[in-house]
């Protein structure tokens, strides 16, 4: 039998959780089949992305895929559990050159182990990098102009190591994002890509040998973001619940983004 | 600019690639590889199937290999039947086919271009796989990383599979880590008999893709571009 | 997909196909937040047809699904918290359900289907997953991987996409990163004797956790109270065990078909055929 909720005596917190339904937007064919098109783009758009990280083809990345206007570029970013690169260039110095520097110095390894001289075109030898996107939910704006959308990933990063040899790690992540139109594509605005939980393969997660927080490899490779912060806390598993699943909305604004504008912490502060 | 019907168009046979591809490694998962071809190909010989070290290219070749993974799910399944007499040995060969596999292959960041001219679709999948297969050293269940691409071809108005190409990065015992992919596991003698499997080799063999190493070269899958037909682009057969 | 309908059927079935994914997807985020208030009050039909099964059985009707995966599970996120308590003093004001695990089932391999009739569709998933806790109730950490087949029902109702049926069948657990569950089935199944398959997983919503141990005599039975008193198994209209998890000593079970092309939603096309 249904429950009557207009007769349910509760609490004023459980009063607050009165069905949020969200109706299929009310559109004529033309129009809801542009939305049904526009959600595929933004979704093939993200496991596109993901297949430019395997590749390890992070500048194209940037250059095809995330906002180029002067006035996106300025307030794009990348934020992880401890923060976040703030402006386009800001991103490229971490998620691009910090990068590079990496699969230099592990260039410089293996090409030294496998006695040949370094050649960029072997830059990635020895290392692998796969984040599979899955469950999928993007809203389209009323306004057709912008989108939002989360995934997960079970992912995993091989690292060549200074001894030659290689480690793999376990990524978990959450992957919310904003896209914005630009020249009538959607293009990357936003990303906040939070972990709940990383161990090297093959070691136990719940071993009393657990990495300490100092070494968590994941927070070392984010280096030294633009704002650093507690953007999610993985100590309290999803109680912070950041990033958010989206829900249908009008229009892009700051402070309704996936960018540090829109962080609880940060609504209305000094961005 | 799309019409609202080329628009619905594409949208259909998108989500019927999706389909068509989530059934091929549910068939598999269910231990059914000997439907796949009659199911889920397209009516035509030129189909294929690949595998990093080559290509099955023919219904009869695709369809042999196919088969022989079939006779092979039903050896182990009768390895496992006089390990396990009381709770397999009554079975008849029909109830017993397919004991011991487990082959968990999740399909995700899905891309697909599909032709201008809509007779074709490609696509490609990212796989973080748990395979547990019946050896010789018994159940292993190994992480199985790697991609899944496919050309797809439109029959009678349906996308139907045309070349199907699997890539492994890694095929690596759980509880080891996948750069270091040695098996500890010793042979067992009761699993002695599964050395006498044999799957068919590639009619085209070719080192198509290597499983990860520290010594291997960054690999990834091709991923399909705007195309307007077929002959335009590449293809995932050979 | 039927392409043979009107063009404007055809775009509403097209919308169809993504609000399954999408409404399946949102069940899996608030899952993983332990919200089940939240999941059972927004995005489920509360007719008198839903229902939601495990391995150990199915609930049918909304008031028995309401009272098996919102209250009991409720109490569970409450038996849980004074452990979570113990470990973290500091978690006074929160919400106490997230903090009894991060229970997270992807959705990868999707198959889907709307019916002609534009008024149900349907869906298959695989489901890689995890549970885990950064600080479990015995303050340590821990994570279980899990292997699980979803089939799930959805129906258009006052003009939202809404759930109407799921049925969750839980394959293979995993520790992670350690283990092997091939061999240690093997190994279990030959040290047990005539054991039977691994039992059901977990609570209703909820853990979905790995099979217990195929112990001597047959499949292993559900859980018993929790520490703490309360049950929190709950009676099911359609008793189990409807699935069981893998093994060495039975076939991949086949629970939930893949939905095929359908008309309209009736006892062949469906994830809980009416009785």
């Amino acid at each position: 039998m249904a429950i009557d909720w207009s007769s349910k005596k509760a609490p004023a917190w459980f009063e607050h959780n009165i069905p949020k339904r969200y109706p299929l937007p009310r559109k004529n064919d033309a129009d809801l089949i542009q939305m049904v098109t526009d959600i595929e783009e933004v979704r093939d758009l993200m496991s596109l992305r993901s297949y430019y990280q395997a590749a390890d083809l992070r500048q194209k990345e940037l250059d095809e895929l995330w906002v180029s206007e002067p006035l996106h570029a300025a307030k794009a970013s990348y934020g992880s559990n401890y923060g976040y690169y703030y402006g386009k260039s800001e991103v490229k110095r971490w998620y691009v050159d910090e990068f590079t520097a990496k699969r230099k110095a592990q260039l410089k390894v293996y090409c030294e182990k496998n006695g040949i001289p370094e050649d960029e075109s072997l830059m990635g030898a020895g290392s692998m990098y796969m984040c599979p996107m899955s469950t999928s939910i993007v809203r389209i704006a009323a306004d057709g102009q912008s989108a939002k959308g989360i995934w997960y990933s079970i992912g995993q990063e091989s690292d060549l190591q200074p001894d030659g040899t290689a480690k793999g790690l376990w990524m978990y992540c959450k992957i919310c994002a904003d896209f914005i139109k630009e020249d009538g594509k959607f293009k990357i605005y936003h990303i906040v890509c939070t972990n709940d939980q990383n161990y090297y393969a093959g070691t136990r997660y719940d071993a009393d040998t657990y990495l300490k927080d100092e070494d968590d490899p994941m927070k070392l490779e984010f280096g030294n973001p633009t704002i650093p912060m507690n953007v999610h806390d993985n100590t309290y598993n999803w109680a912070d619940n950041y990033p958010p699943m989206p829900e249908p909305y009008d229009s892009l604004t700051l402070e309704n983004s996936y960018g540090p504008e829109g962080h609880p912490m940060l609504k209305g502060g000094n961005l | 600019m799309l019409s609202t019907l080329e628009l619905t168009e594409r949208f259909e046979d998108r989500r019927e690639m999706k389909n068509v591809m989530g059934k091929y490694v549910e068939s598999c998962l269910l231990n059914r590889e000997n439907t796949l071809v009659d199911t889920l190909f397209a009516n035509r010989d030129d189909i294929s199937v690949g595998f990093n070290n080559g290509y099955y290219v023919g219904r009869e070749a695709v369809k042999e290999y196919f088969d022989a993974v079939c006779e092979a799910t039903m050896k182990k399944s009768k390895c496992l039947q006089k390990i396990f007499p009381e709770q397999l040995g009554k079975l008849s060969d029909e109830a017993l086919y397919g004991v011991g596999p487990f082959k968990a292959e999740p399909l995700n960041s899905c891309y697909i271009q599909i032709a201008d001219d809509m007779q074709t679709g490609k696509a490609v999948w990212m796989i973080e796989g748990s395979i547990t297969d019946i050896t010789t050293k018994g159940p292993i269940t190994n992480w199985a990383w790697g991609y899944y691409c496919a050309d797809f071809i439109k029959e009678d108005g349906q996308m139907k599979l045309w070349h199907v190409l699997r890539l492994e990065d890694t095929h690596c015992p759980n509880g080891i880590d996948w750069s270091m992919p040695e098996n500890p596991y010793p042979e067992l003698p009761e699993f002695a008999e599964l050395a006498e499997i044999k799957i068919p080799e590639p009619n085209h063999p070719a080192q198509v893709y290597e499983h990860y190493s520290a010594g291997r070269k960054n690999m990834t899958a091709r991923i399909p571009v705007p195309y307007k037909t077929f002959a335009d682009t590449f293809s995932y057969g050979v | 997909m039927n392409k043979n309908l009107p063009l404007s059927q055809r775009i509403f079935n097209a919308a169809a196909t993504q609000e399954a994914e999408f409404v399946h997807a949102t069940h899996t985020y608030f899952h993983a937040r332990a919200n089940a208030t939240e999941e059972w009050s927004q995005i489920w039909s509360q007719c008198d047809d839903v229902s939601w099964a495990h391995a150990f059985g199915r609930m049918r009707g909304f008031k028995s699904v309401w009272n098996g995966s919102v209250t009991l599970y409720d109490v569970q996120a409450t038996q849980r918290f004074q452990g979570a308590y113990e470990a973290m003093p500091e978690i006074g004001g929160f919400d106490i359900r997230p903090l009894m695990e991060l229970s997270l089932h992807t959705l990868a391999t999707d198959i889907v289907e709307v019916a002609d009739d534009g008024k149900t569709s349907r869906a298959f998933f695989l489901t890689p997953g995890l549970i885990s806790s950064a600080v479990g109730a015995n303050g340590k950490r821990r994570c279980s991987g899990l292997w699980e087949r979803y089939g799930a029902d959805f129906i258009f109702e006052d003009g939202c996409w809404l759930f109407l049926h799921e049925q969750v069948c839980p394959d293979m657990g995993i520790g992670c990163d350690a283990g092997n569950p091939g061999m240690e089935n093997y190994e279990r199944m030959k040290g047990g004797g005539a054991g039977g398959p691994g039992g059901p997983g977990g609570g209703p919503g909820g853990p979905g956790g790995p099979g217990g141990p195929g112990g001597k005599g047959g499949p292993g039975g559900p859980g018993g109270p929790a520490p703490g008193g309360l049950r929190t198994r709950p009676d099911c209209e359609d008793p189990g065990p409807l699935h069981s998890n893998w093994s060495v000593v039975q076939t991949v079970q086949n629970t939930v078909p893949w939905p095929e092309p359908y008309a309209t939603m009736d006892n062949d096309n469906t994830y809980t055929k009416k009785l």
